[in-house]
């Protein structure tokens, strides 16, 4: 039978794995933060039907696991706001790069100079 | 405009991984945009220094040849003092000298005879009793067979004629008066005295059917007291690199005088012209060179022409003019170039003609020196032209780079959309997670210490 430290253990592995992963691997965060999502409805469901009591300890593990899971948001709202910067900055590029491009009808700034 | 590298400074405990984040990525300040714009920018500026320079050496070119050509004609012009009588133009001649016309007693005038008598009809009365005619012209005789039908009148003994390429041209006149309104009409192509017959039976004169009012003249005259004849008015044959033409014969006694004389006026204007023109080089050359040189400083045409304009300044020749500031041309500290008109008028007759040898001629001298700059200006083949083609090719280098860039700025912009929308559904689901947890430690809250307080 499953117990209160196995279901929090399971939370706490799964944050953990989102904090150790780089905030630009958006593959492995997606495929972490879909292992937390699991141990967190895990949780819930275990938490109506628990086969034994829940100790204080217990629960200022959990308040501990969702600060680590605020900092984890916190993180990724930085990484969007330097991605959108990115982005603005690629933006910024393409609009000069496209003014400096001849475009595939102009003839290009070749001078005639003949006559 | 440029892109600045982007810097993580904030007291975020995640600065670094940011940081790392935007290094470990494509970095779009490492896109040498700048760069490209700067090398465009200098690129077309280099062109466009090149086609002023170029306009300016052509312009100084165009003005040394003409130079150069005055020196080789020594600027000679010719006048007559009776346009009415005989007027002149330049073919060559290179001295000054004059002529005298007089006793101009026949202009050269074409021949031109009709029939001496009409026809009923241009294309139905027989012109020849048996179809056969002769033509004279000068000492040629031509046969006219119009024995086939229909040939045999007024029209056809014209066509007969005009095919024969004897020189003249025949027409049909009508002049609506009479039983006989059609006539034949026949002019030489070409002025001169000679004969011109028709006749009905070969060889018999007393069969010429056209009449006998104008066999032509020739151009009757004296040139310095010697007989001259010729057939035509215009006269291009009589004295070396002079044409003239009779116009008309002159009264008795009246005399023309045809005059080549040096034009000093001509020298001043070509003189004049290849100062500005050499200043406007001067100066534009200037700028590409010092410390405050343009874009092309260091260019090898720069030098190229700063040689040029040396050797057009300092070019020396022989005799009593034998540099440019013998002819009134100075320069300042700066090497600008003016022209002392003042000095230029006062030079004596020996002087000028010292002058134009000292210019040269169109391929000598000065004609020479235009030579040496037209090897830069040529729009073709000029040093000016090749460097250009070089700037063209270049920039359609760099075209294709940028267009390349532009590709790959597109593609991390897709990249970069990507990510955000990916960045937007991790944070919703963290904020589901989130919400979901915190109801859990408030239930269990709630089961161990009686409240829901987190």
């Amino acid at each position: 039978m499953e117990t209160w430290e196995e279901v929090i253990s399971g939370l706490e592995r799964a944050t953990a794995r989102l904090v150790c992963i780089p905030a630009d691997d958006f593959l492995e965060v997606a495929e972490a933060m879909n292992e937390r999502s699991v141990a967190v409805a895990h949780l819930r469901e275990f938490a109506e039907q628990p086969p034994e009591p829940i100790s204080g300890g217990f629960v200022d593990r959990l308040k501990e696991d969702w600060k680590r899971g605020a900092a984890i948001n916190q993180k990724l709202l930085l990484m969007r706001a330097a991605v959108r910067l990115e982005f603005s900055r690629a933006a910024e590029a393409g609009f000069m790069a496209r003014s400096l491009s001849p475009g595939p009808t102009s003839a290009g700034s070749t001078l005639d100079v003949v006559g | 405009m440029g892109i600045s590298p982007l810097v993580f400074t904030g007291i975020s405990a995640f600065s670094d991984d940011f940081q790392t984040i935007l290094n470990r990525s494509v970095s779009i300040a490492n896109i040498p945009l700048l760069q490209m714009q700067n090398q465009q920018t200098d690129l077309l500026t280099k062109k466009q220094l090149l086609t002023d320079l170029r306009s300016s050496v052509a312009g100084l070119a165009s003005a040394v040849e003409k130079l150069g050509a005055t020196g080789g004609s020594r600027a000679l012009s010719v006048s007559s003092t009776n346009t009415a009588r005989v007027t002149a133009n330049l073919n060559g001649a290179t001295n000054a000298s004059s002529y005298t016309i007089s006793e101009i007693t026949s202009v050269a005038r074409a021949a031109s005879e009709t029939s001496a008598s009409g026809f009923a009809t241009a294309n139905a009365t027989p012109v020849s009793d048996d179809g056969t005619m002769q033509l004279v012209v000068g000492s040629t005789t031509y046969v006219l067979d119009l024995t086939a039908p229909g040939k045999n009148t007024l029209n056809g003994l014209r066509d007969a004629i005009n095919g024969l390429g004897a020189g003249v041209t025949a027409s049909v006149l009508n002049t609506g008066t009479g039983d006989q309104p059609y006539y034949l009409s026949i002019t030489a192509n070409a002025t001169g005295s000679t004969t011109l017959q028709l006749r009905e039976t070969a060889d018999d004169e007393e069969s010429n059917i056209l009449t006998a009012d104008n066999q032509g003249s020739n151009a009757v005259f004296k040139l310095n007291g010697l007989d001259v004849e010729k057939s035509d008015n215009v006269i291009n044959n009589v004295i070396p690199g002079l044409t003239f033409t009779i116009v008309s014969a002159t009264g008795p006694g009246e005399t023309v005088d045809l005059r080549l004389a040096s034009s000093r006026a001509v020298l001043a204007t070509d003189l004049a012209a290849m100062v500005t023109q050499y200043n406007d080089a001067r100066t534009k050359v200037s700028a590409q060179v010092g410390e405050s040189a343009g874009m092309l400083s260091g260019d090898f045409i720069v030098r190229q022409l700063q040689e040029s304009l040396r050797a057009l300044a300092s070019y020396e020749g022989s005799g009593s003019v034998k540099r440019l500031a013998d002819l009134g041309i100075e320069f300042d500290e700066l090497g600008k170039m003016s022209f002392n008109t003042e000095k230029f008028y006062s030079l004596s007759d020996a002087q000028i003609s010292a002058a134009f040898n000292y210019i040269g001629s169109a391929t000598s001298g000065f004609g020479a020196l235009s030579a040496q700059l037209r090897q830069i200006s040529d729009p073709v083949r000029g040093l000016i032209r090749v460097q250009q083609n070089q700037y063209d090719a270049a920039d359609e280098r760099l075209a294709k780079q940028i267009t390349e860039m532009a590709t790959r700025i597109q593609y991390m912009q897709t990249s970069l959309s990507q990510k955000l929308q990916r960045a937007d559904v991790l944070l919703a689901q963290l904020e589901s997670q989130q919400t979901m947890l915190e109801a859990s430690i408030k239930g269990l809250n709630l089961t161990l210490y009686g409240k829901k307080d987190y």
